[in-house]
């Protein structure tokens, strides 16, 4: 594997989860537009492979908090499901907690749990208090743990008078909540977080996004979460695997990212006056005109000549205030998506 | 030990299974309303066509008036069952739930078809008891206990045997998401034209009903139902017994090859 990603980055404690040479491939028909290729599908069917996920490896240690990011349909998903033993892979070997997952043993259940932010496991028309009680019993959890986990769960998300109301009747916000009780009713060492807060205010992004950081810290538990958001991956994970069509493009701390894929920094520049044609037409001798909005300016420059550009500007533009910014995360990963070279 | 997490964990099922059904009480109510009227229906109907005490396939018309009462009340203990959702839960990825979980999926069914069973069987004594006082009908009522014993017995073993079934059909929606229910309805043609639901099966000729005999599906319900008559003698009735007992095991093992099969192929799709 290609481990490049992974340089300086400090591991600590066990490896919880490994993964190595992970594939998960679909046979998929294909079936010809319209009324005629369905029948022709009936007799003679096109398979082809679709590869979920393509020689994926990868460590995480005892109370790691893990992002995942990639586009729709990139791996993400099928790589926790895999994980979580609803999956059989194609080809590869994983262990979490020592266990292979999708031999389903009641032992390796009762230390995980897999939330997706799409699908619910509440009983519908039943306040959320039943389903925790089913829960506690199928996973054999003592009454006085039971009781304890839960106080300090319906503490934490502030949803102490809702356990007796009706799940159909809570908002989306207080719904993912009661999810995430559920899931973690039996204390779970190891935590699978699809999408979490998918379909959530901000309000409730940041409520979720505050309560997986205090029960990563507080409980030790070991943590993967996928999203969407870049604000979640940014404010709770330290280390994110980029995945994009099966394969691992990047693994190590978030940090790095911007270094090892950000060849730019942007200059922002207040100016005291409007530019002339002229002067903004000589602007590309630094880089390119990222934004022009008087008074703002922004410039994308050569990692490496951005010292030297900033005070060429500062000698011969009308600039107020200068800054040297590195590239926003969201913009280096879209470049990454979109299929600029990353090597 | 009643103290045992196997027995508590299902219990809690069993319980969670009842809260979930008295949330619908008007549509359960209406659902025995239409039980009940298809009780008077079906009763008229045939009294209708039995005016007379004449013969029909060696059934008098209190005979056969009784073999219809006790299908539909047969049919509703055996044969309704609440896991033929399990179908629609693999189709389109609730299965994933559970897979997740230290919990037998079938087992979880069966307690959750036994609830249903349960709560429909306190209804249908109040029913029929209510239908008897006001209708009088010329019914036959088994009073012998070795015969009710017997028919407990059969009636249980046919509710086993009805669930394998009706599972190995819901399980093929792991390779046929989307038509699952079509082997359901198969199911249901066999339950129809080998169970017993339509007609009694001795109005085939001899041969052709000892061959019916030896299938698993006479024993849904028109054994069941001839046990409680009075017309099956106790060899007959063990070796019976021993017949379903024989393909609910059978049944069995097949459907457990075919979910390891399935849950290898599961897909764990959204919704």
């Amino acid at each position: 594997m290609d481990n490049w990603g992974l340089g300086g980055y400090n591991y600590f404690g066990m490896a919880v989860i490994s993964v190595n040479h992970l594939s998960k491939y679909y046979q998929v028909h294909q079936k010809e537009p319209g009324l005629a290729g369905s029948i022709k599908s009936l007799f003679a069917r096109k398979y082809y492979d679709v590869k979920a996920v393509d020689d994926v490896s990868f460590e995480i240690k005892e109370g790691e908090l893990v992002g995942f990011i990639g586009p729709n349909g990139a791996g993400k998903t099928t790589t926790l499901k895999t994980l979580s033993g609803l999956l059989y892979p194609t080809k590869g070997e994983v262990f979490v907690l020592g266990y292979t997952p999708w031999k389903r043993q009641a032992e390796f259940q009762k230390q995980f749990a897999l939330v997706m932010g799409q699908k619910n496991q509440l009983w519908w028309d039943l306040p959320a208090i039943e389903s925790f009680i089913l829960n506690k019993e199928i996973y054999e959890v003592p009454k006085e743990k039971y009781q304890t986990t839960l106080d300090e769960l319906t503490e934490l998300l502030g949803v102490k008078d809702l356990l007796k109301v009706q799940v159909r009747k809570l908002s989306l916000g207080e719904r993912m909540k009661m999810e995430l009780i559920a899931a973690l009713i039996h204390s779970p060492k190891v935590l699978f977080l699809d999408e979490p807060t998918i379909g959530l205010d901000v309000v409730a992004q940041k409520k979720m996004r505050d309560f997986i950081k205090v029960y990563n810290q507080k409980y030790k538990s070991t943590v993967i979460l996928t999203s969407h958001y870049m604000d979640d991956v940014k404010e709770l994970c330290k280390r994110v695997v980029i995945i994009d069509k099966g394969k691992v493009l990047f693994d190590g701390l978030l940090d790095e990212i911007v270094r090892k894929f950000a060849d730019h920094k942007l200059l922002s520049v207040v100016l005291e006056k409007e530019l002339t044609a002229k002067q903004l037409e000589k602007l590309t001798l630094f880089g390119g005109v990222k934004e022009y909005s008087y008074p703002k300016l922004v410039l994308q420059v050569r990692r490496e000549d951005s010292n030297h550009a900033a005070a060429k500007l500062l000698q011969s533009y009308p600039v107020a205030d200068l800054n040297i910014e590195e590239a926003q995360i969201e913009d280096i990963i879209r470049e990454v998506f979109t299929g600029k070279d990353v090597a | 030990m009643w103290h045992n997490y196997f027995v508590q964990k299902y219990w809690t099922v069993f319980k969670t299974s009842w809260s979930n059904g008295f949330i619908y009480r008007f549509n359960f109510l209406l659902w025995r309303a239409r039980s009940v009227l298809v009780v008077l229906t079906v009763y008229f109907l045939w009294e209708a066509v039995f005016d007379s005490n004449h013969l029909v396939a060696g059934y008098t018309r209190d005979k056969i008036l009784t073999y219809v009462f006790l299908t539909l009340v047969l049919r509703s203990v055996i044969l309704g069952m609440r896991s033929m959702d399990a179908a629609g839960e693999i189709a389109d990825g609730r299965l994933s739930n559970y897979l997740l979980k230290p919990l037998n999926y079938h087992i979880y069914w069966f307690v959750r078809d036994l609830a249903d069973k349960i709560l429909n069987i306190l209804f249908i004594v109040f029913e029929t008891i209510g239908l008897y006082l006001i209708l009088q009908p010329p019914i036959f009522i088994q009073t012998n206990p070795l015969i009710l014993l017997e028919f407990g017995i059969i009636v249980g073993a046919a509710i086993c045997l009805n669930f394998v079934l009706g599972n190995i059909a819901s399980n093929f929606s792991f390779w046929t998401p989307g038509n699952a229910w079509g082997f359901w309805f198969l199911y249901l043609v066999f339950q129809d034209f080998l169970g017993g639901v339509m007609y009694p099966l001795d109005i085939f000729p001899k041969a052709v009903t000892k061959v019916i005999m030896l299938l698993p599906f006479p024993y849904l319900l028109f054994f069941p139902a001839n046990v409680y008559l009075g017309k099956v003698a106790v060899p007959e009735f063990l070796s019976g017994l021993g017949i379903v007992v024989c393909w609910v095991l059978v049944i069995t093992v097949l459907l457990k090859i075919e979910w390891r099969l399935g849950v290898r192929d599961y897909k764990a799709e959204g919704r």
